[in-house]
């Protein structure tokens, strides 16, 4: 069921519920992941239960998308363009394991992470109406919290 | 300041034909959109997490008629006119096939201005960012300066 769902879905959609799943439902308009059904991994699977080689080869793999959508999508003002990029959705698709990765590279050098990190993990910590920095302030301090960052 | 950008150039050929100037750093935090409305900490996009703005009932960022919404708002109405007028502050929009790609800002000299991505702030022409990655100007808005005087140099 719902994989014929997530068929039906254009590519653009299949990312844009994924960061829909915090939205208060008076200012939600269309697609959401909790109404398509989409699992998410649990929050408790941590990163350092799979063997370390597995590990080694997640971070070179996630160090090559991150440097090929980096260069893509510099000049893109669209985030929806950004967030369809193959490599964006690559590294969501990695799941948890990828967040010590993602979260250190958000520390190092801020980008647009907000979206992939809504879609991993299912939360929203950044405050309503926050900058940019401001929401990456609030990310950073959320991963610290779970230990997806030192 | 760098006095070049190989990469904006690799997809904005066109600069290479006509000048151009970086006036700013990379910044990541805010887009075309914001830069062309005078604002320096949101990044513009109707993106359903925090972090991002999107004026509450403006269609899609996905959107031409989302785009022309947001500079309404902000008092501008279309024109034809692309050139310099005084008494008047102009955009001009980016699309390829109906999708807005990119807005510029026009200063009092009559050159034009804007945020490049996630990238720099350059000043340029307007045919220097025509081509394949932004498209090709098709809009053009402006607004009356009040007392004589511009919102944004």
């Amino acid at each position: 069921m719902e994989n014929a769902i997530k068929t039906n879905l254009s590519e653009k959609d299949q990312v844009i519920a994924k960061t829909r799943l915090n939205v208060p439902e008076e200012h939600r308009h269309g697609l959401y992941a909790n109404d398509l059904l989409i699992d998410f991994p649990p929050i408790e699977r941590l990163a350092g239960q799979a063997p370390k080689e597995e590990f080694d080869k997640l971070q070179d793999e996630f160090h090559a998308l991150l440097k090929k959508w980096r260069k893509d999508t510099q000049h893109f003002s669209s985030v929806t363009k950004m967030i369809q990029h193959p490599a964006y959705r690559r590294i969501v698709d990695m799941g948890i394991d990828v967040l010590p990765y993602l979260f250190n590279e958000l520390n190092q050098h801020p980008d647009h992470w907000l979206v992939a990190l809504n879609a991993i993990t299912g939360e929203d910590p950044a405050p309503e109406n926050s900058t940019f920095d401001e929401a990456v302030q609030a990310w950073l301090a959320w991963g610290r919290g779970k230990g997806y960052l030192q | 300041m760098a006095e070049r950008d190989l990469e904006l150039e690799n997809v904005c050929p066109n600069l290479k034909k006509s000048s151009y100037k970086i006036t700013s750093p990379i910044d990541h935090r805010y887009n075309c959109i914001a830069f062309a409305v005078g604002d320096l900490t949101h990044f513009w996009y109707d993106v359903n997490v925090n972090g991002y703005y999107w004026p509450p009932g403006v269609p899609s960022a996905d959107t031409l008629i989302g785009w022309t919404k947001i500079f309404k708002i902000h008092g501008y109405e279309e024109t034809d006119d692309h050139s310099l007028e005084p008494d008047y502050e102009k955009v001009v929009i980016y699309a390829r096939s109906d999708n807005p790609e990119h807005v510029a800002r026009q200063k009092a000299s009559g050159i034009w201005t804007s945020k490049m991505g996630k990238g720099v702030d350059i000043e340029h022409t307007l045919e220097g960012l025509e081509g394949d990655f932004y498209g090709k100007v098709v809009k053009v808005m402006k607004r009356k300066c009040q007392d004589g005087k511009r919102v944004l140099e």
